[in-house]
């Protein structure tokens, strides 16, 4: 993890905000604070965790950030818990998934550090090490950045046994939290994204340029692009469908789909092939990921040569690819899911669509008027630094710990 | 900034609303939000007068039954939590918008995302005011929309029974997240209202309760008396087949942030606020629409 020091966020958000960071700290200074998920890279809970750990060392936490062990079966269970408690009704849990999800976790129980003033476990993956806590161990988290509000009844009653031994539980957006909670402590935290991580830095065009030559992408044609995951939630095979709409009235646009294999996504292998085998062999759709080297740089090389960015999920938690696609001041054409309205403003920051044929649409309403697609990348960055950055996240992030253990 | 126009600018939407300094104390919030002049969120500024967040009703509320605060209560008592610096029980802000921003992207926004204000800033990110529901509402007065308020209340009610604690009624309405309960008999039908405003009025109002906060007794004792007590009695309603314009009309004449919507017979049927209101009529007529009849 890099090391960055709070100070180096001065220039972006003003002297007052780092301040007021630095206040807070002083209220939980020293904490051992330990966080534990699924995956070191890949998705929106790494990439928040790879900046947010240093960050809070860097204000005086002890943080230290753990990722759980488990075999392929192992994933495969917990995505299927993924996909029920974003509503999926068909994926529902056997006996002997249960006890793998058990299993795994009980082995990995005995060997991370569960000791800390304040433990935050991400996402359903590590849930049941609450069952392992210790006499007089610090208070617990769970830190759940999907969409509960509608889950599979019978995965989410399996679920709920775990998260109600929790002290606090931390959602993305108010409305993601299921309603039959109840007398639980509950935080709201905002996903953020790093202005100073690698993926969000400035490059110079000559780095960009060099990252296109390198994968055969020609930087004189327009070029759009969504970077997700390969997974049905995120629609991939849509993408192309747009695409191809907008190939039919601009012939020489291309298509980038970038994504990442993480350990915890099973389906990633899967449909990352059914998206290579949809693209089938037009040359101007280039399906990347981290085995060819494109890793967080090239990413920021690749998102900031998009006329367009695309977001078309069928499901979203928060959506911070979006957040990363305003920031560099590319106009994102998205659907109407998760947290996405909060950050596209249709016609402002680009466009809120409800069809693939709306997003062709204004796909080529933007590559064509490329003055408009700068007036919605401006303000799309001016959105991004007044609302999603990840001081904001660092101050709610120290609210809570001074609420569980400060003074 | 922004890519359409209107003859409605953002200043006609915005207004003043109370602030306090950051390094003010969480009292302080307190005694607006109870101050019967109707704020029920307080913008928390710095020295710069540049916005940190906001502190809302529900979240006195909440640091006042002990569920929030919880690591200060415990260690210095509630007489210590409450001249606690405001900064620490705040709401980050997440929904800051530049001067120079178009009434229609407002609009939208809000509709869009269900929200009940957004925060105006200046270039410098200083503190210019709120654009609150209520200010939208209160230009659509008059109005016929030929929008059945059936169309737009939320079905999805909480609700309780009059001989309830006002505690338990407290902890029903941050559990279901909801600012307002509908109180109803046995038979479903409507007896009264009880609001988070309510609530906070009813354990300052009355200095005694005052005094036992400050003194570090338990404040949930102040919440003791029944919610029959406690609520409005006078109940606004209205029926679910009156065009949505009534139910605005109500809502502006009452002062009041929502409404039961009830039966010919006055059974519950849902509840209908200024939120609901501002998202359906924007999602059905159109941002710009909206603001047209804003205008006129």
């Amino acid at each position: 993890m890099s090391l960055r020091r709070i100070e180096d966020y001065i220039p972006i958000v003003g002297k007052g905000e780092v301040n007021s960071i630095l206040e807070l700290a002083e209220r939980v200074k020293g904490a051992k604070v330990i966080h534990i998920n699924a995956t070191a890279y890949g998705g929106g809970v790494a990439e928040m965790l790879k900046s947010l750990v240093p960050l809070a060392r860097s204000v005086g936490l002890n943080a230290i950030w753990q990722v759980l062990k488990g075999e392929p079966e192992f994933f495969n269970v917990t995505k299927r818990i993924h996909n029920a408690l974003q509503g999926d009704r068909s994926a529902n849990l056997t006996k002997d998934m249960e006890e793998t999800y058990f299993r795994v976790n009980k082995l990995n129980a005995e060997s991370l550090d569960l000791y800390g003033d304040v433990v935050v476990i991400h996402d359903p993956q590590p849930l049941p090490l609450i069952n392992y806590r210790g006499d007089g161990a610090g208070k617990w988290v769970w830190r759940c950045h999907i969409d509960l509000s509608d889950p599979n009844p019978a995965v989410w009653s399996f679920t709920k046994q775990f998260i109600e031994k929790y002290d606090a539980l931390v959602f993305s957006l108010e409305r993601y939290i299921p309603r039959d909670l109840k007398s639980v402590k509950v935080f709201i935290e905002y996903p953020t994204i790093d202005p100073l991580s690698e993926k969000n830095i400035p490059l110079r065009q000559t780095d960009i340029l060099k990252v296109l030559e390198r994968y055969d992408v020609d930087p004189d044609r327009p070029i759009i692009g969504q970077v997700a995951r390969f997974d049905p939630w995120k629609n991939p095979l849509g993408v192309i469908d747009v695409y191809r709409k907008v190939k039919e009235k601009i012939p020489d646009v291309q298509l980038l789909l970038i994504g990442s294999f993480a350990h915890d996504d099973p389906e990633g292998s899967a449909w990352y092939r059914k998206t290579v085998a949809y693209a089938g062999n037009d040359r101007d759709i280039h399906v990347l990921t981290n085995l060819d080297g494109v890793m967080d740089f090239e990413v920021n090389a690749f998102q900031r040569s998009f006329v367009v960015a695309l977001q078309l999920s069928i499901r979203e938690g928060f959506g911070l690819s979006v957040t990363e696609a305003l920031w560099k001041g590319v106009p994102v054409v998205a659907t109407r899911v998760g947290g996405i309205p909060l950050q596209v403003i249709d016609g402002v920051t680009g466009f809120l669509v409800n069809s693939l044929e709306e997003a062709a649409e204004k796909t080529i309403l933007l590559i064509k008027r490329p003055w408009l697609a700068r007036e919605l990348g401006q303000y799309g960055m001016q959105h991004v630094k007044l609302n999603f950055l990840v001081t904001k996240g660092l101050k709610d992030y120290l609210r809570m710990h001074i609420e569980l253990v400060g003074v | 900034m922004g890519i359409r126009e209107s003859a409605m600018r953002l200043c006609d939407m915005i207004s003043l609303t109370s602030s306090v300094n950051w390094n003010d104390s969480f009292k302080t919030a307190l005694s607006i939000l109870c101050g019967g002049r109707g704020h029920y969120r307080v913008v928390v500024t710095d020295d710069a007068y540049k916005v940190r967040g906001i502190i809302s009703g529900r979240r006195a509320l909440e640091v006042l039954l002990g569920r929030r605060g919880g690591s200060i209560r415990a260690k210095k008592g509630l007489k210590s939590l409450l001249k606690e610096p405001v900064s620490l029980f705040l709401d980050e802000a997440h929904q800051l918008f530049p001067e120079n921003t178009t009434p229609q992207t407002i609009l939208q926004y809000m509709a869009e995302n269900a929200l009940g204000y957004i925060i105006v800033v200046d270039q410098a990110g200083a503190f210019k005011g709120v654009v609150e529901e209520v200010a939208i509402l209160s230009r659509l007065k008059g109005k016929v929309f030929n929008i059945k308020v059936e169309d737009v209340m939320s079905r999805n009610i909480c609700a309780v029974s009059p001989n309830i604690t006002v505690l338990d009624a407290s902890n029903i309405m941050l559990d279901c997240r909801v600012r307002r309960l509908p109180v109803i008999s046995p038979q479903g039908i409507i007896e009264g209202i009880l609001t988070i405003t309510d609530v906070l009025n009813h354990i300052l109002k009355q200095e005694a309760y005052v005094k036992e906060t400050l003194q570090d007794i338990d404040v949930t004792s102040a919440l003791s008396d029944k919610v029959e007590d406690v609520m409005c009695s006078n109940v606004i309603t209205v029926k679910q087949s009156c065009d949505v314009g009534e139910a605005i009309d109500k809502v502006l004449d009452n002062n009041v942030s929502g409404l039961p919507v009830v039966s010919e017979d006055g059974r519950v049927l849902g509840v209908v606020s200024r939120i609901d209101i501002v998202e359906k009529l924007v999602k059905a007529k159109g941002a710009s629409a909206i603001l047209e009849i804003m205008v006129k």
